[in-house]
């Protein structure tokens, strides 16, 4: 068996933040030159974005904070964590690195952290049983592919689009005016 | 006091301590009350409380307030980490800059995105003035050239944060109460202290010296065009948290040595009794006698103000004529030589269209005929805008009088 599992961390310069009922991610820094807005987002994706801000998470441990805080199944914690994957990689928000479960030895090109994290994860009979049934899962909605092994995302990172951002709701974002308070005087 | 004002007054208290609001009036025209807490730029604050508060806020207005508050989150997010970058630079140059009110002030709100911060006020001693134009100009800040002057240099950043860099936070030509202040003895940099500011730590002023900061602050935008509800809001919730630790007495004496102890009282009243500000131990010097008979004028005049008084044209225009009487007043002079002083003035006073006086100092008589040809006919067609500002001088100085500042 050879699924991979996937580590999630967000780029730095981003925060999230609720304005009334809505949540938007804010680009800081450096970042305020590739995003000239917001990125509004849904209550989920804010709940996993700030998860994977805090620090970096495996998916197994953001799918179980999924069910754990909504009260959701696994599928449904599945669909809404690729969906969430999806969008953020998209708009550039997130660093991910993926390592094989089985055979760690092969995992040169990682940090030894991400590889002890791994085997900390693996130990974790819970973790490793939800991964294996996520690989199922997945693995029984594709065409198998003799030549890889399943993953969580299937769908590869596609191009940055700096100017445009993403929104994860299906409405368009609102219009946020980034150079508005602009008086000159008084702080 | 109108039902949209009222509410404003409910909702901006509900704001600042995250509670909900009490009960509006019926029927509130929702426009006007945006509008009044756009002028006081705390329409972002208003909106969770507005929110709250009734199921009836039109639909589109609602909107539009969401995305302004947005907008607002955006901005001010991101101007409060340039500046944190920005003062990161200055401790690595081991250059001290103090921080006035912004950051420090916005930690003491539920929701400190939405207290507008519109630029950063920064104080370094005389002799770090230079080397601090020069961190900021590496720090990509270029110069806005029209507004510096002697104590002030003023820039901005690409990314929209403008930062006003102070050598002394007075103007040294002032009279009145600001004459009488000793900024050395009361606003050394070396007094500065690290502190918790939003978003990070930053050198700011021990809460006394802020306190007195930002009254004095108001006192001087009270004797040109007023100030807004906002900083009223930020000394409420200045002296709610840092009250135990203010010497009230030496507050008391510098606001005695000012000739300000009756408008700060007249401040307290109206903190307490509209913005519900506890007690404390502000009021072992200023909890006597608090009436509303100076709080009332004084809140009408902040409510008419806007943030820093520009509400209105009336009111810009009354600044300069309320400084003038304020100045002439308070330097005891004569009416007779307030009004010569008016109209002949400085080379240095000059401004457009007399410029050319400025270049040429010989002409200078030519300008002080050019003003007063200009007053006397071509001012006289605007004679209805003119007068409005006018009656809106002569009332502001009326409450000056009344809160003892033209002492």
């Amino acid at each position: 068996m050879a699924y991979k599992l996937s580590y999630l961390e967000a780029r730095s310069g981003f925060t999230t933040r609720k304005v009334g009922d809505a949540y938007m991610i804010v680009p800081t820094g450096p970042r305020m030159k590739e995003y000239k807005g917001v990125i509004t987002i849904n209550e989920t994706a804010a709940f996993l974005f700030d998860k994977v801000r805090e620090k970096r998470q495996s998916t197994p441990e953001m799918l179980q904070a999924l069910k754990d805080e909504y009260g959701i199944d696994d599928s449904t914690a599945f669909e809404a964590l690729s969906a969430f994957v999806e969008q953020c990689t998209f708009a550039n928000l997130l660093v991910s690195e993926t390592v094989d479960k089985l055979d760690l030895t092969r995992s040169y090109f990682m940090s030894d952290k991400v590889v002890e994290d791994v085997k900390q994860a693996l130990e974790n009979p819970e973790l490793a049983k939800l991964a294996e049934e996520l690989e199922a899962a997945e693995a029984a909605s594709r065409e198998p592919d003799p030549n890889e092994g399943a993953t969580l995302f299937p769908e590869p990172p596609r191009p940055i689009d700096p100017s445009g951002g993403a929104s994860l709701f299906p409405e368009p974002p609102p219009s946020a005016d980034p150079g508005a308070p602009g008086s000159a005087n008084g702080d | 006091m109108n039902d949209a004002t009222r509410a404003f007054l409910i909702l901006l208290e509900a704001a600042i301590h995250a509670r909900e609001p009490s009960p509006l009036p019926q029927g509130l025209d929702w426009i006007a009350l945006y509008a009044l807490a756009a002028e006081h730029r705390v329409e972002g604050l208003l909106f969770t409380p507005a929110l709250q508060a009734s199921p009836e806020v039109p639909g589109e207005l609602l909107l539009q307030w969401q995305q302004r508050a947005m907008a607002i989150t955006m901005t001010q997010l991101q101007m409060t980490d340039t500046l944190h970058t920005t003062l990161a630079a200055f401790e690595e140059e081991r250059l001290r800059a103090v921080v006035l009110k912004g950051i420090v002030l916005k930690a003491l709100y539920p929701e400190p995105d939405m207290r507008v911060m519109s630029d950063a006020d920064l104080l370094v001693e005389d002799s770090a003035f230079d080397g601090a134009k020069a961190l900021l100009s590496k720090q990509g800040y270029v110069e806005i050239t029209g507004d510096s002057h002697e104590d002030t240099y003023v820039c901005a950043h690409p990314d929209g944060l403008r930062i006003e860099l102070h050598n002394r936070l007075f103007d040294r030509k002032n009279r009145g109460f600001l004459a009488r202040l000793d900024e050395s003895e009361l606003f050394p940099v070396s007094k500065s202290v690290r502190a918790e500011a939003y978003g990070g730590e930053c050198w700011t002023f021990p809460p006394g010296e802020h306190a007195l900061f930002q009254l004095l602050h108001m006192a001087k935008h009270m004797i040109t065009t007023g100030f807004g509800l906002r900083q009223v809001c930020d000394f409420s919730l200045f002296i709610e948290s840092n009250g135990e630790s203010i010497d009230w007495e030496w507050y008391a004496r510098q606001c005695g040595e000012l000739n300000l102890t009756r408008f700060q009282r007249a401040l307290f009243a109206l903190c307490r009794n509209h913005l519900a500000l506890k007690d404390g131990a502000w009021q072992s010097m200023f909890g006597d006698s608090l009436d509303e008979t100076d709080a009332s004028p004084l809140l009408s005049d902040i409510l008419d103000a806007g943030v820093f008084g520009k509400s209105t044209a009336e009111r810009t225009r009354s600044a300069a004529v309320v400084y003038r009487s304020f100045d002439g007043e308070s330097g005891g002079e004569s009416r007779l030589r307030t009004l010569a002083r008016a109209v002949f003035i400085r080379k240095d006073e000059l401004h457009p269209p007399y410029m050319y006086a400025k270049r040429h100092a010989a002409l200078l008589p030519a300008a002080w005929i050019h003003r007063l040809i200009r007053y006397a006919f071509i001012e006289r067609r605007r004679g209805g805008e003119q007068g409005a500002g006018l009656a809106v001088a002569r009332e502001r100085m009326a409450l000056l009088d009344k809160l003892g500042m033209l002492k």
